[in-house]
């Protein structure tokens, strides 16, 4: 009994020890922890082996010391899928382990970074449902200003609306302008799907604000929207094109048209709203990378410099292609002058609470 | 290829890589061991091995994830009987007859006969998943906001079913879990509700965190109640052999296991329904239909057999509308979902087109972890049972101690530790006034999709709420769920009546 409580212990302590571990840092320290007050040039980040002809010459910041913690999102979720990719690649450009946290949400995530220690540890990924959330009200924090965004690394992705086919056929519907004519004909007669507080309701507003007068029902999640709209509890899909693409290759489903200025790249056959002559606005999706706002500047950027390599790296650029997504970066200021763009484009649309 | 060729083209890959073979041993006994301590669930299990997976090819990846889910899914009994805090929360049917065979010092038999029953039920679920995946996917498709909205009523009327004798403190403990349920934003329109001007309240409570409190902290606080009392004996353990069952009396409760076998794949397939949901539904059917009915509750075998046989079944199940319609089944199964995303591999209606190799391979890995599950668990069991037979002073604390890591482990918020001690000290009075944790858990989880699906579905019907009667699957359904209540509240009554009769007689002839 002795011997096994023994051997329960000392696995509990390896185990320990394995979780709290941190990759071997090859480049040395000046003798003093100068750290990021004294304003110490900040080094390019290195991957996690360099070649044995790298040396380090140059006085370096002393971070990242220990594993980092990216608040993400509810598992399993697209936000969390996203800042796992993000994390794998990222880890490449840091000496450290990345570590995504699962949380109940990306309000959760962003009011726990935001209370957290402002020493680069603690990351946001989160996008512009946060905004959306501020906006009407629903936090208590000011998104754009409680925090300090290191970078933006998802622009796009988008919304494309969708029927069943056999509806389709059915009622003689080829196109948004036809779904537009049917709607008219049988006002609030369709449902349409949405995601109360989320850039998904944005985009189902520009829909309706087209013209199309159909009832909202709020769905959260793309897949189940997907189920409801295959299960014939909805009649019409806003969402993702990762979600619906194999219906759309199936023909089960049909796809009348792509939310934005032109057409995406993931489904070059369909038309934008642009193009069809409606003028709304592209409800993009925007994922941020952001840390507390009193961050030194010289570890934001040392973050941003490394986030800017994993954006531009093959493994996570295909990563985000395969959930119809495209990478995008944007340094600390833009980043900033985006979200605040967002909030107020938000505002002046009537999305206030 | 035919299914049947992919499939042995998989299993003969498993059997002859030694890696692969060498992960199914290795993480098949880690996810039972995470899945046995309390506080650390399926999906906390399976989010500590998902960084592993990143280097590693997709096949591999999936070796690691499903023994590592397989093995944890199984583990949650041996806590659920030995302890009374299930490890996971389709477990929690397991305690209401694991933990009284503990008592009288059986424990060896009921996770004997646990561990046995859920690779039969998982075996049988895998092979249904093998033979009819994208047929039964359909099935996903037939249900729709009301018929989820009349299963989750319909297991919440069953509650009542559970609540022992005393019906009214069992639908009371129902009753305060619906209610705790509602802290935090709201399902569909994301109002916040009692929050009490809380944000961090915003994200509601964790189940993880009140499921540890209302099972371990009453426990501890009993202990700490009777740690002078000499009356009170450590239970010992009795000796057995094999599982704890012989192969004909387990066969000869064949009706109870593919019942709980289908209920359990069947629940499985409708995503967000939940094995917690498929293990009380098939408790319930096995109660209901059992000869002895008043033996629930007091160390029946079949409710463990009811219990465990779905829950894992229940695993094959969400395994289908995942691969065959990219929607998870279970919120491990998105997790999953992530790891194969993660891999550049997009489940849904192509995916046993374009990616037949890796789906068999995944159906593979099941058959062979779920075997692995067997040997592995009966292995362990007989030192683990003897752990947990040393002075209970010693395993509460490292109970309490892994409750607590599981408690803020779930989103990293000390809030989750509030509630964790708060209502772990509620449950104990609760317990003391006669209401069992039991039905302020399910009341907790099963509200939750009631009140999600009714939502929906009361919006997509215009505010027509008869729209549910109008519906084939979901009209039986509430129609079962109204008459269940009904005899329920006749059986309460008539018995109420009997106990008063019954004391009358005793006063008079007294």
């Amino acid at each position: 009994m002795k011997r096994l409580l023994a051997l329960i212990l000392s696995i509990v302590t390896v185990l320990s020890l394995a979780a709290c571990g941190s990759k071997t840092q090859n480049n040395t320290q000046t003798g003093a922890q100068t750290g990021a007050q004294t304003g110490t040039q900040v080094t390019d980040p290195q991957p996690t082996n360099p070649g044995p002809d790298s040396t380090a010459t140059e006085p370096k910041l002393d971070y990242p010391k220990y594993a980092i913690t990216i608040n993400g999102s509810t598992t399993g979720s697209t936000v969390d899928i996203n800042a796992r990719s993000f994390a794998k690649v990222l880890a490449k450009y840091v000496p450290v382990n990345v570590v995504v946290n699962s949380t109940s949400g990306q309000v959760d995530s962003f009011r726990s970074t935001m209370n957290a220690a402002p020493d680069g540890y603690t990351l946001c990924w989160s996008t512009v449902n946060v905004t959306i959330s501020d906006v009407k009200g629903k936090t208590d924090f000011d998104s754009v200003n409680a925090s300090t965004f290191i970078a933006c690394t998802v622009k796009g992705g988008g919304h494309w609306l969708c029927c069943k086919s056999d509806f389709a056929k059915k009622n003689n519907i080829n196109s948004f302008s036809d779904l537009i004519a049917y709607t008219k004909a049988h006002p609030q007669e369709l449902v349409v799907s949405t995601s109360a507080g989320m850039v998904t309701d944005v985009a189902c507003k520009q829909f309706i604000s087209a013209g199309m007068d159909a009832y909202p029902v709020s769905i959260e999640d793309a897949g189940k929207r997907v189920v409801a709209l295959l299960g014939g509890d909805i009649d019409l899909y806003i969402g993702g094109y990762a979600a619906i693409k194999q219906y759309i290759e199936t023909g089960e489903v049909m796809c009348l048209c792509y939310l934005g200025h032109e057409r995406s790249p993931f489904s070059p056959d369909i038309p934008c709203t642009t193009e069809l002559g409606y003028d709304l606005n592209d409800a993009a999706s925007i994922y941020n990378l952001s840390c507390p706002k009193d961050t030194p500047k010289e570890i934001v950027a040392y973050l941003e410099e490394a986030t800017r390599k994993t954006v531009e790296d093959p493994e996570y650029v295909e990563a985000l292609l395969n959930n119809s997504s495209v990478a995008y970066f944007a340094g600390s200021e833009e980043t900033y002058k985006i979200m605040s763009e967002y909030k107020q484009l938000m505002i002046d649309a009537g999305f206030g609470g | 290829m035919s299914a049947f060729q992919y499939f042995g083209h998989a299993l003969a890959t498993i059997f002859t890589t030694p890696q692969y073979l060498f992960f199914m041993l290795l993480f098949t006994a880690l996810g039972i061991l995470l899945g046995a301590l309390p506080g650390i669930n399926v999906n906390l299990s399976l989010i500590l091995v998902l960084p592993l997976t990143y280097a590693m090819q997709t096949e591999s990846a999936m070796v690691v994830l499903l023994s590592c889910y397989i093995g944890a899914l199984s583990g949650g009994l041996i806590s659920a009987v030995a302890l009374n805090i299930p490890g996971t929360s389709s477990s929690i049917a397991t305690c209401f007859d694991g933990h009284p065979l503990a008592k009288q010092g059986k424990a060896g038999q009921a996770v004997g006969v646990g561990i046995l029953t859920s690779f039969v039920g998982g075996s049988l679920s895998y092979a249904l998943l093998l033979l009819l995946a994208p047929m039964m996917a359909k099935v996903a498709l037939k249900f729709g906001y009301w018929e989820y909205f009349a299963v989750s009523f319909f297991s919440i009327t069953m509650i009542i079913g559970i609540a022992g004798d005393d019906v009214f403190r069992g639908v009371l403990g129902a009753a305060l879990g619906m209610a705790i349920a509602m802290t935090g934003s709201d399902p569909v329109m994301m109002v916040n509700r009692y929050n009490f001007g809380f944000h961090a309240l915003d994200g509601g409570v964790t189940l993880t965190a009140l499921m540890c409190g209302i099972f371990a902290v009453p426990e501890l606080l009993k202990l700490a109640e009777t740690r002078d009392d000499p009356d009170v004996e450590v239970t010992k353990l009795e000796k057995f052999r094999g599982f704890g069952i012989s192969a004909k009396d387990y066969l000869s409760r064949w009706k109870n296991i593919l019942r709980s076998t289908v209920i359990g794949t069947y629940t499985g397939i409708l995503p967000g329904i939940g094995a917690s949901s498929a293990s009380l539904l098939s408790y319930m059917t096995a109660k209901n239909s059992s000869k002895h009915p008043e033996t629930f509750g007091t160390g029946d075998i079949d409710g463990i057999i009811a219990s465990e046989t779905a829950n894992n079944a229940c695993m094959g199940g969400a395994m289908i509308p995942m691969l065959a319609l990219g929607v998870p089944g279970s919120s491990a199964a998105a997790i999953l979902m992530s790891a194969l995303s993660l891999h550049n591999v997009q489940p849904g209606p192509l995916v046993f087109a374009n990616s037949a190799n890796l789906i068999y391979f995944i159906f593979a890995i099941c058959f062979v972890v779920n075997f692995f599950m067997l040997v592995l668990e009966r292995g362990v069991l007989t030192g683990y049972l003897k752990a947990l037979t040393a002075p209970p002073r010693i395993v509460m604390v490292i109970v309490m101690l892994m409750c607590v890591c599981g408690a803020y482990s779930s989103r990293s918020s000390f809030l989750d530790l509030y509630v964790f001690a708060i209502f772990g000290t509620l449950g104990f009075f609760l317990q003391k006034g006669g209401i069992p944790a039991g039905p302020i858990i399910l009341g907790y989880i099963l509200s939750s999709l009631c009140e999600l699906n009714f939502v929906r579905a009361y919006a997509i019907s215009r505010g027509n709420v008869m729209a549910v009667f109008h519906r084939p699957i979901a009209a039986v359904f509430m129609v079962v769920a109204i008459l269940s209540l009904a005899n329920s509240v006749r059986k309460t009554i008539k018995a109420d009546k009997a106990r008063k009769a019954a004391e009358t007689d005793l006063a008079s002839n007294g």
